[in-house]
């Protein structure tokens, strides 16, 4: 009698502990990582204190607020990227180790897969992010709006979707064509060059700034901007809210449909294993 | 007689693949095959290089979709865009689908779990397989370190492990020593004549060696059934 298959949920939580098994062999890379992403924001902070110190015209483009816009730039950037960048590696892993058909084959659902793909090198990248705002903190106190902290969760929940589903649909496409990599590369250099991550879109020409201001890296790092620093009625987060919400929804909708479509692609040419 | 586990009703396959010249062209890998399996038996599918035994396998095991005819498994047809809903135990023949930084007892562990084997259940049935087949001295070394012959042997773990009424195997002798092929036979043969009384196809050029422990035998010559199969 075949076993029954486990839960959805079960399934999501093999999914992580393998993944930390695996990475726990490479915890030097990690520490690195960390140590890395640390030591960028030390260079922020005494690139800000020299100019506030300095004296310069300057400081007041790059002061404290500037140093708190950069900050959660970068964390937005983190989380996403180990979004996207997990959910690629561990499919581009999983084909090139023979293991993609037996996780299929062990009838294990294209969400469960996707999610618990997702859910290990994320909870890894909200550890780091978790010491970059603590550090950030210790460094700099900023005005936190606490009461609005939820919306700032919902804000890096919506935009770790919506990067997750992103790496899905390259990891869909890369499965069966080469231009899996084309459409990340297309999607990743218009996000972060025009998302605002670094410097806010005002920068840009009119007709440059509407397109910016449409991306969804945009309208996420806006909102969680506005929610984590200002104070903001919450009709106005709400509506802001639901702007994301619909990316998100579009984006995982979309994902999943793509990934689905590829595997059957992959299933009719036989391309599960080879390149 | 009893129901056959799967039948194969007319079942085609073909691939588009480009030549030299870059033009698209169709191969057919598979031409109206109809067979079934029963079982309690081993079934050895066997043919040259080529003549469509690996993608027969994979067709089985779901992870390709006929292009024409049906695959009933367990009496149930078998629908080309879901999966199969039984477990069915699979040895590819590349690089045999194991994560490089685990060890083995992690590798089966995760995979076991996954095709729903509880994890007290499946740490004694490990533990015994691993030592039937000689790796239980190997088992706490990450898999990147096993040679070809061990990684062999640790899919046979594997699919035995899963406990599967269906058993496929792509060429599991490949790289394997004399002893351990005759244990592994011997083993398959212990498998199909269990009480549950398994399925268990395999695809071989060890046919002479096969032979004693196997009831049929498919032939396939460039997709097609030999009319003397047995």
């Amino acid at each position: 009698m075949t076993p029954l298959r486990p839960s959805r949920f079960r399934i999501i939580t093999y999914f992580i502990q393998r993944d930390f098994q695996i990475r726990a062999r490479f915890l030097k890379g990690w520490a690195l990582e960390i140590f890395l992403a640390l030591g960028e924001l030390a260079l922020l902070y005494f690139f800000n204190r020299w100019l506030v110190s300095s004296g310069s015209t300057m400081k007041n483009n790059y002061g404290i607020s500037y140093f708190w816009f950069v900050i959660s730039g970068l964390i937005t950037n983190q989380l996403c990227s180990a979004a996207h960048n997990g959910v690629l590696q561990n499919i581009r892993m999983e084909r090139a180790s023979g293991t993609l058909e037996f996780i299929f084959i062990g009838r294990c659902s294209y969400s469960s897969f996707l999610i618990g793909s997702l859910l290990g090198p994320w909870l890894m990248a909200l550890i780091k992010v978790s010491l970059l705002a603590i550090a950030a903190l210790f460094l700099l106190s900023a005005s936190i709006q606490w009461s609005q902290i939820p919306w700032v969760m919902f804000g890096f929940l919506c935009m770790t979707l919506v990067f997750a589903s992103v790496g899905a649909i390259v990891a869909g496409i890369s499965l069966r064509s080469g231009w899996g990599e084309g459409f990340e590369q297309l999607f990743l250099t218009l996000s972060w060059f025009l998302g605002g991550v670094y410097f806010p879109i005002s920068v840009f020409p009119a007709p440059l700034r509407q397109f910016c201001a449409t991306l969804p890296l945009t309208q996420g790092l806006d909102f969680i901007r506005m929610s984590w620093f200002v104070p903001v009625d919450p009709h106005i987060l709400l509506s802001r809210a639901l702007i994301l919400l619909l990316w998100t929804i579009f984006f995982t909708a979309g994902a999943r449909w793509i990934f689905g479509v590829m595997i059957q692609r992959c299933r009719e040419e036989g391309a599960f294993n080879f390149f | 007689m009893p129901k056959p586990t799967i039948d194969l009703i007319a079942l085609g396959k073909t691939f588009c693949v480009l030549d030299a010249e870059g033009q698209s062209k169709t191969i057919s890998a598979l031409i109206d095959i109809t067979w079934s399996f029963f079982p309690g038996e081993v079934c050895l599918l066997v043919g040259s290089n080529g003549s469509g035994k690996t993608t027969l396998l994979r067709l089985m095991a779901g992870s390709l979709i006929p292009s024409s005819g049906h695959i009933q498994i367990l009496g149930k047809l078998y629908h080309p865009q879901r999966w199969p809903s039984v477990n069915i135990a699979w040895i590819g023949a590349e690089g045999r689908g194991f994560y490089g930084p685990l060890n083995a007892y992690e590798n089966l562990n995760f995979f076991a779990q996954l095709y729903g084997i509880p994890e007290k259940t499946c740490r004694p049935r490990i533990k015994t397989y691993l030592e039937i087949l000689g790796l239980l001295e190997k088992a706490d070394f990450p898999f990147q370190t096993y040679s070809h012959g061990q990684r062999t042997r640790l899919a046979i773990v594997r699919a035995l492990v899963i406990d599967s009424p269906i058993l496929l195997l792509d060429e599991p002798t490949e790289g394997l020593d004399p002893e351990t092929r005759v244990r592994l036979w011997e083993i398959l043969r212990g498998e199909s004549a269990k009480a549950e009384q398994k399925t268990v196809i395999v695809a071989t050029h060890d046919v002479s060696q096969a032979l004693p422990y196997s009831d049929r035998i498919l032939a396939l010559q460039k997709g097609r059934l030999i009319p003397s199969s047995l």
